[in-house]
């Protein structure tokens, strides 16, 4: 097995009644990633109360518990290893915050495992309309989230149980749903589970012999298998960014006493290396690298995905903020932008977004009010065809080109160069009341001639 | 000037009047019979004028009781007009008692949720009750109106509903809940960390726990402060947590959300 598995983000979706805390439950269960112990000692008390039939469900719930009450920080980060990946979960909360946080937040989905229940009534119920399931599907393929997989849950209790009928009906149904956000059905592995009992999570279940296994075609090569976890060690790993020009935004910018100034941030993009020449944007500043410490140890190349603090010459603290991006001095150096075209999806807004309406934006780690200057177009959501040239309004659910204009220097990229910089979630009336992504940028002190760019989750 | 020429150039028409006496007559010997019956209209709307401007004068003189025979017309068509009014105020107040019937009977029936009847009259009142619900949710929908067929619609609707009915009497109250790792970062490494946490740990809200935390080295001496919560959804947001932990200026730069999962 290899030792350095390729670390992997995946965020999990589905209805609350689809049994997704219980699916990956088990996979945490089973792969790792429950402190052995906890697990002992559970199931010891599991055998003494004379429980040790429904052990599992039993323990899951005692962990569930015992998160609640948020005692350990290792089950809040849900992670377990697969033969090829280490995998850390989102379990998408319904929280209306969350959205945000999907977006801007430290850890990116690079796939999405959605959970549906086969139990009858619930199936239906999830994928209703008003459901977190649509919503939360059609955010991860805006954002790039181009790996989907489908877990037909609940298996256990179709009528009759394990019913390869109800399966088949589940699949054409999730498969039309997925089309419609725009994913292609043949990418996208199906499996009947049950994540209670376990049948064919991390084995091959003997309750359905009917099932002859999942078979996806990838650009990256065709895979097929039978179990859940086989699924996810055939995801294709994260394209590494490190051929690309260095995009770092700042966290925070410390003082330390006989060091000097420390910047901190994630490398989204490229590599940081000491004594390279960095620019800063918008704060317009140039310095040069002198050293680069992760965890309170001296680094010699950061890489993306890394957080680090590295220290550099001659700039004052006061100079640098959280929002400023550094970037290479001499690859393609960042630069603040005059105004970016932006498509953006309304999630919720009361009334109407007209030109002129300046919400917050929250990109990267910036947090800039943007003014939309000019509604472009409005846009079907999922084919990306032209439905009405400059609209006059927006409203929930519309999608549209927009064209954006921030209030103070902001440095932003588009979606297609450098990804993580280039998607935002506009904030109003304490709610993420739109999300975007830039198909290109005006850069102040360059001439705009990025506008040929077009992201591609637009088909 | 000679008075033949100035006859001639004569520009006043001495004998006018016998000009429009003569035109007027031609006009009425051919607009004479058309004539009478719209007189009479005139005549009739005059009249009626005429009445009105009594009436309106008798009303301000406060004698409105002398009714003329049009005022009896009036008085009867105000009273055809109270009794339609009574009979509308009937039918409302018909349609009241029903209504808070059919509440009360709906009342009764979510009391008794599990009981055998419920669950076969619910599915034919819940699509009433839920109908509007959905169209509220229509903002929400990101997809647009689907084209799907009525019996397929019809057919998931029912089972839903039969869904929700049982999904409802079985755990009627589960609160959702998040877990939320939060990054309290300092300004330098002489940041008092036991304070920095003090004071985070002093932010209270209805639906926030604090539980554990770690401190995390992040370099040159630098440690930021790692720290769980559990929040109730509908009660507590991370803008607020942001908000309320940076008000701690002296301590707190900046928080991020390093992990955000579902309970």
């Amino acid at each position: 097995m290899p030792k350095d598995r390729i670390h992997i983000n995946v965020v999990i979706i589905g209805h609350v009644d689809s049994g997704k805390s219980t699916t990956t439950g088990h996979l945490l269960y089973k792969c790792g990633g429950v402190d052995p112990r906890t697990i002992e000692k559970f199931e010891k008390a599991a055998t003494q109360l004379g429980k040790s039939s429904f052990k599992y469900a039993w323990v899951l719930d005692k962990l569930k518990a015992e998160r609640e009450r948020g005692i350990t920080i290792d089950i809040s980060l849900l992670k377990f290893n697969t033969h090829k990946f280490s995998i850390t979960i989102i379990d998408a909360p319904g929280h209306r915050d969350f959205i945000k946080n999907m977006i801007t937040g430290t850890s990116q989905a690079d796939a999405a495992l959605l959970i549906v229940s086969a139990a009858k009534g619930e199936f239906e119920a999830g994928i209703s309309r008003n459901g977190q399931t649509r919503e939360h599907a059609l955010l991860a393929y805006t954002l790039g989230v181009k790996q989907l997989m489908v877990c037909v849950n609940k298996m256990d209790v179709t009528e009759p149980p394990y019913s390869q009928k109800r399966f088949e009906e589940v699949v054409r149904n999730v498969t039309v749903f997925i089309k419609k956000i725009g994913y292609d059905p043949t990418s996208v592995p199906f499996v009947p589970v049950s994540g209670w009992s376990g049948e064919n999570m991390l084995a091959a279940s003997p309750k359905m012999p009917w099932f002859k296994g999942w078979k996806i075609k990838r650009k990256e090569g065709n895979a097929s298998g039978k179990t859940l976890l086989e699924v996810l060690d055939s995801l294709s790993a994260p394209v590494r960014t490190v051929n690309k020009p260095l995009r770092l935004p700042l966290q925070d910018v410390y003082k330390i006493g006989g060091v000097g100034t420390v910047p901190v941030g994630k490398v989204e993009t490229g590599v940081l290396k000491p004594g390279m020449l960095l620019t800063f944007s918008p704060a317009k500043l140039t310095a040069e690298v002198k050293s680069i410490e992760m965890h309170h140890q001296g680094l010699q190349t950061a890489l993306p995905g890394h957080n680090i603090g590295f220290n550099i010459k001659n700039v004052a603290v006061k100079n640098l903020r959280r929002g400023d991006v550094a970037g290479n001095a001499q690859h393609d150096p960042p630069s603040d932008v005059a105004s970016f075209i932006a498509q953006v999806i309304i999630l919720n807004h009361p009334g109407m977004i007209k030109a002129g309406y300046s919400p917050v934006l929250d990109c990267h780690t910036a947090h800039i009010t943007c003014r939309f200057a000019q509604l472009q177009e409005k846009i079907d959501r999922r084919t990306g065809k032209k439905l009405e040239d400059w609209p006059q309004a927006l409203v929930s659910g519309d999608a549209a080109t927009v064209k954006l204009v921030p209030n103070k220097p902001l440095c932003v990229e588009s979606f297609f160069n450098y990804p993580p910089l280039g998607r935002f979630a506009a904030r109003d009336l304490k709610q993420t009341v739109a999300v975007g992504v830039i198909k290109s940028v005006e850069k102040i002190d360059q001439s705009p001639k990025r506008l040929a760019q077009r992201a591609p989750i637009l088909k | 000037m000679s008075a033949a020429q100035c006859l001639a150039q004569e520009k006043i028409w001495f004998d006018k009047s016998r000009y429009d006496e003569a035109e007027r007559r031609y006009y009425e010997g051919m607009n004479g019979p058309t004539h009478a019956p719209q007189e009479t209209g005139a005549n009739t709307i005059l009249q009626d004028i005429a009445r009105a401007r009594e009436n309106i004068q008798k009303s301000l003189a406060g004698n409105a009781s002398q009714g003329a025979g049009d005022q009896s017309e009036l008085v009867s068509r105000m009273r055809s007009l109270e009794l339609e009014n009574q009979n509308l105020h009937n039918v409302v107040q018909d349609l009241r008692s029903a209504l808070s019937l059919l509440e009360s009977r709906v009342a009764a029936l979510e009391r008794t949720p599990a009981a055998a009847p419920s669950v076969q009259v619910t599915p034919a009142q819940q699509p009433k009750v839920r109908a509007p619900v959905e169209e509220d949710d229509d903002d929400l929908d990101l997809f647009g109106s689907d084209e799907e067929e009525d019996e397929e619609a019809e057919r998931i609707r029912e089972q839903r509903v039969k869904e929700y009915a049982e999904r409802k009497s079985k755990k009627p109250t589960i609160i959702a809940k998040s877990s939320i790792l939060l990054d309290v970062k300092p300004w330098d490494d002489e940041t008092d960390m036991v304070k920095l946490e003090e004071c985070v740990r002093s932010v209270q809200a209805d639906g926030l726990l604090w539980g554990s935390s770690k401190l995390v080295p992040v370099g040159y001496g630098i440690k930021k402060l790692q720290i769980q919560c559990v929040v109730e959804d509908d009660k507590v947001g991370t803008d607020m947590l942001e908000e309320e932990i940076t008000k701690f200026e002296d301590y707190v730069q900046s928080v991020d959300v390093a992990a955000f999962n579902k309970i």
